[in-house]
């Protein structure tokens, strides 16, 4: 393979990985704490995306207002489905299946508000307003100030949230919750409160990671959903327990996508429309040979779960 | 401090348990709850904390209803429950265990309290930066109880204390179990070792089929050997099995 | 005006015949059984793609023609050999339709054998559902990629429902109607026998605790891998008929949000109840139009909103409601299955909520 291709696809590999680990840690998160495999997350990262655009239309192009009003939409949609729906609904003690049919349900209500919306106000088709600057131009490879945005935000952003988890009073009821809600109820930890907190958390990294994943791609209503299955399977690789096994699938399943695809195309003349079939087929595997997935390998203090 | 049960029916779902249960524990005593497997022992604890639906009937504590309560709410009036299973945060490393039962108290408090805990569970203190999974039977147990313990409550229940232990564990815990009440906590103990129970104990009530089916003191439920037997289903009230 | 309406009724009663059948498999699967089965879409799409492949390749060698290849460029002249043997050879028609069905189910039911004896061993119980999920989409990206199954993006159109020899359509799509109707009716009434019989009683039994339908000695992932069988049968039942009344073949059609469409019928209707499926179906059927209607209304007062999104919002409402205030659904299951829970305890009066 020849270096440029090999060198452009790893980059790749890692700014979309970063954004994967950001975006699977908020679904490892739901899982542990809250106990719903969540997929309307993809609509929490949709809705930063659009925030993120209308706010660099109308309102300002700093980066920091951008991403950061983009991080509180996330917060605030993640809060209001679980105050309006998950929470009463979890009351009714409804299966796992229902569970799931629930969060579709509330994915596919946003998702398709969002359509009406971009379709009523022509946002279809318009870029995130951050100026876009080449910072480096080699022959094989060009690095633009979108790769040094979204690269170091969402790394600290996952540092962020692994020390929260590991070293702070909330972060250790988080995961005591996680482990043991019966128990974290019996000695009175206000559970309700953790589980609110848990939404703000993950809607917040959910809307971080849609702005920057519009930044990266572009803004659409369908942003998130495309982005979901690939994230599952970041999440699924990582065992859904252990913080570190999620970040190490999200880069995993980004490196297949896009620098084994670049083999894979090079070599055998695989063609490109194939790229998106295979996270799926990791899933598939993970589950079917390896469901615990990585963390036999891997295990650190902040773990949800052993 | 008056936790007392009026009329009580409860159980899970569809499945009623207790039928017109009504007892109540005297402060300061120890009382222990005895009975069969499904007489609805650990159904009363349950409810007392929530974890059991409640049809009809009262819990109250001094008088108050505690029944639609939250469980930090019911903490805050100073109860605790030590659960018999799951009783401890199996993914949290003991530490993390013991302060997150002190959340609730500043820096300087939180300090004291861990050393009293270490001076009453010294098992425990040894072991502090080990995954609670980890801990052996005996270990578990006093972990469960300190958390329970550094809550600082003024009545505790606890659920089996002595179940899966070693003969010589299940004493540790008794007299564990023994201090607390000279420090002037409340107890009530679920068990179905009986024997043990009733040589620590103050109060019994045994429970049989959700209905209260004696309630009296330690020594005169003793005394009446042929209750016991009949009551427990078996000769041997030190044992579940015979030796 | 009047003919308008009875096409409307027609095609309406066509597509609710299709729905009762995509319906009554994922009733019969998860509202029978409780098989999560979050890939109904693929099922449906194995018999709309095996359509694609006979309509193409079988077709023309059962009325004694040269078959051509039917994507790139003799792309129209493949189209023209198709429509010219729906119009003048109806026995090929005929048998054509016959040998698709056959093969379609034979497939489907395959697939859905293999995927429910593989998925024993998924550790949690929502995997299943997101295997099934992700496994249809994995077909739709290969088949949407690999050109000979339906010319990759091109999709195949052209493929006539079997009376459009007729010459006659009104004609020829009554009776398309009817034939779809009366398959469904069949389905129907083999779905209620099956619920009835010690097979459905015992898909019951596993639903509700299957650690304690083994202990009596069932072979538990025998009756999964059969239910799944049976349901991925009439799903693919469905699909042929499905491209056989839009005449066109395209991944497209084949996503995620129909399985939800599918599973919006089952919740509506009533989990577990046949007739609530059919209900179901006719009420999701209805009220498509409905919205279509509506939102033509709506733009021609100039208000704009697209069909398909005001569709999908409705349906995403529908499923909270229902699962929020009727989780049993219009028509419950009529009576309570035997659990184990009722014959170990003793009949205690049941006290209501205080």
């Amino acid at each position: 393979m020849p270096p440029a291709l090999l060198i452009t696809s790893l980059v790749h590999s890692i700014q979309v990985g970063s954004l994967y680990a950001l975006m699977a840690l908020g679904i490892t998160l739901t899982m542990r704490v809250i106990r719903l495999p969540n997929f309307a997350h993809a609509e929490f990262v949709t809705t930063g995306a659009f925030t993120a655009l209308v706010v660099s239309l109308f309102l300002s192009r700093s980066p920091v207002v951008i991403l950061g009003l983009a991080t509180l939409s996330g917060a605030l949609v993640a809060l209001s489905s679980h105050l309006l729906v998950f929470r009463p609904m979890s009351r009714r003690k409804l299966s796992t299946y229902s569970m799931l049919l629930v969060s579709f349900a509330v994915g596919l209500i946003l998702r398709y508000v969002l359509f009406v919306l971009s379709d009523y106000y022509q946002l279809f088709d318009k870029r995130i307003q951050i100026p876009l600057q080449i910072l480096v131009r080699e022959s094989y490879l060009v690095l633009t100030n979108i790769t040094f945005t979204i690269v170091p935000v969402s790394i600290a952003c996952v540092i962020a949230l692994a020390l929260l988890l590991g070293r702070t009073a909330l972060g250790r009821e988080m995961r005591a919750l996680a482990s043991n809600p019966e128990l974290a109820h019996i000695l009175g930890m206000r559970v309700e409160r953790i589980r609110s907190l848990t939404w703000l958390l993950t809607g917040a990294t959910a809307g971080l990671a849609g702005a920057l994943w519009g930044l990266y791609t572009f803004v659409n209503p369908l942003l998130g959903w495309l982005a979901i299955l690939p994230v599952f399977a970041a999440a699924i690789l990582g065992g859904l327990s252990s913080f570190a096994g999620t970040i190490l699938g999200a880069y995993l399943v980004a490196f297949c996508e896009n620098t084994l695809m670049q083999a894979l195309n090079h070599y055998t003349g695989l063609t490109f429309s194939f790229k998106a079939a295979i996270p799926f087929v990791i899933i598939i595997l993970v589950l079917l040979l390896r469901p615990q997935g990585l963390t036999g390998f891997v295990r650190r203090s902040g773990d949800l779960e052993r | 401090m008056n936790l007392a049960v009026e009329g009580l029916n409860a159980g899970y779902g569809k499945l009623n348990v207790l039928r017109d249960l009504s007892l109540s524990f005297a402060a300061g005593q120890f009382t222990a709850i005895l009975g069969p497997n499904g007489s609805g022992k650990s159904t009363l604890l349950r409810s007392i904390f929530g974890l059991a639906d409640v049809f009809s009937g009262s819990i109250t504590l001094d008088g108050n209803p505690i029944t639609d309560l939250n469980g930090a709410e019911i903490v805050s009036l100073g109860l605790a429950c030590v659960p018999q299973r799951n009783n401890v945060f199996d993914e949290l490393n003991v530490g993390e265990n013991l302060q997150l039962a002190t959340r609730r108290m500043d820096r300087r408090e939180t300090a004291r309290a861990l050393e009293a805990a270490v001076e009453l569970f010294p098992l425990v203190a040894k072991r502090r930066d080990q995954p609670a999974c980890l801990l052996s039977g005996g270990e578990r147990q006093m972990l469960a109880i300190a958390m329970g313990w550094l809550s600082r409550p003024t009545l505790m229940l606890l659920d089996e204390p002595s179940a899966g232990l070693a003969p010589n564990l299940v004493n540790d815990v008794f007299q564990t179990l023994l201090q607390l009440k000279d420090q002037g906590m409340t107890l009530v103990v679920v068990e179905q070792n009986a024997r043990s129970a009733l040589r620590h104990c103050d109060e019994v009530f045994i429970l049989r089929e959700g209905r209260l089916a004696f309630a009296g003191s330690a020594e005169a439920c003793l005394q009446d050997e042929e209750t016991i037997k009949s009551l427990l289903g078996t000769g041997n009230t030190g044992q579940t099995l015979p030796a | 005006m009047n003919i308008d309406l009875g096409a409307t009724l027609v095609a309406l009663m066509t597509f609710f015949g299709i729905a009762a059948l995509m319906a009554l498999s994922l009733n019969l699967e998860y509202g029978i059984a409780g098989v999560p089965n979050f890939g109904q879409a693929v099922f449906v799409s194995i018999g709309a793609y095996t359509t694609a492949i006979t309509y193409t390749r079988l077709l023309p060698l059962l009325a004694g023609k040269e078959v051509i290849w039917p994507c790139g460029p003799t792309l129209g002249p493949a189209l023209q050999l198709r429509s010219e043997i729906m119009r003048s050879y109806p026995g090929a028609g005929f048998l054509n339709l016959a040998i698709t069905l056959v093969i379609a189910a034979l497939v489907s039911g395959l697939v859905g054998y293999f995927v429910s004896r593989i998925a024993l061993r998924l550790q949690q119980e929502w995997f299943l559902a997101l295997v099934l999920l992700v496994g249809g989409e994995t077909v739709r990206i290969f088949v949407r990629s690999y050109e000979p199954v339906i010319c990759a993006n091109n999709g195949v159109s052209g493929v006539a429902q079997p009376f459009a020899w007729l010459g006659n359509p009104q004609l020829s799509s009554i009776l398309f109607m009817l034939l779809v109707l009366s398959v469904a009716a069949l389905t129907w009434v083999y779905c209620e026998r099956l619920v009835r019989s010690p097979f459905g009683r015992l898909l019951k039994a596993l639903r509700e605790n299957a650690a304690v339908t083994r202990s009596l000695g069932k072979d538990v992932a025998l009756a999964r891998a059969r239910v799944m069988l049976i349901g991925s049968v009439i799903a693919a039942i469905a699909g042929v008929f499905f491209v056989l009344n839009t005449g066109y073949i395209s991944s497209n059609d084949f996503v995620v949000t129909l399985t939800l469409d599918i599973w919006v019928m089952v919740v509506l209707g009533g989990l577990g109840n046949n007739r609530g499926a059919l209900l179901g179906a006719l009420v999701i059927t209805i009220l498509d139009r409905l919205t279509a209607i509506a939102t033509i209304q709506m733009n021609m007062s100039a208000i704009d909103l697209e069909f398909n999104y005001v569709r999908y919002i409705l349906y995403g409402i529908i499923l909270l409601l229902m699962l929020r205030y009727r989780p049993q659904g219009i028509l419950p299951e009529p009576a309570r299955t035997t659990n184990a829970h009722d014959l170990l305890t003793d009949p205690a009066p049941h006290v209501a909520d205080s």
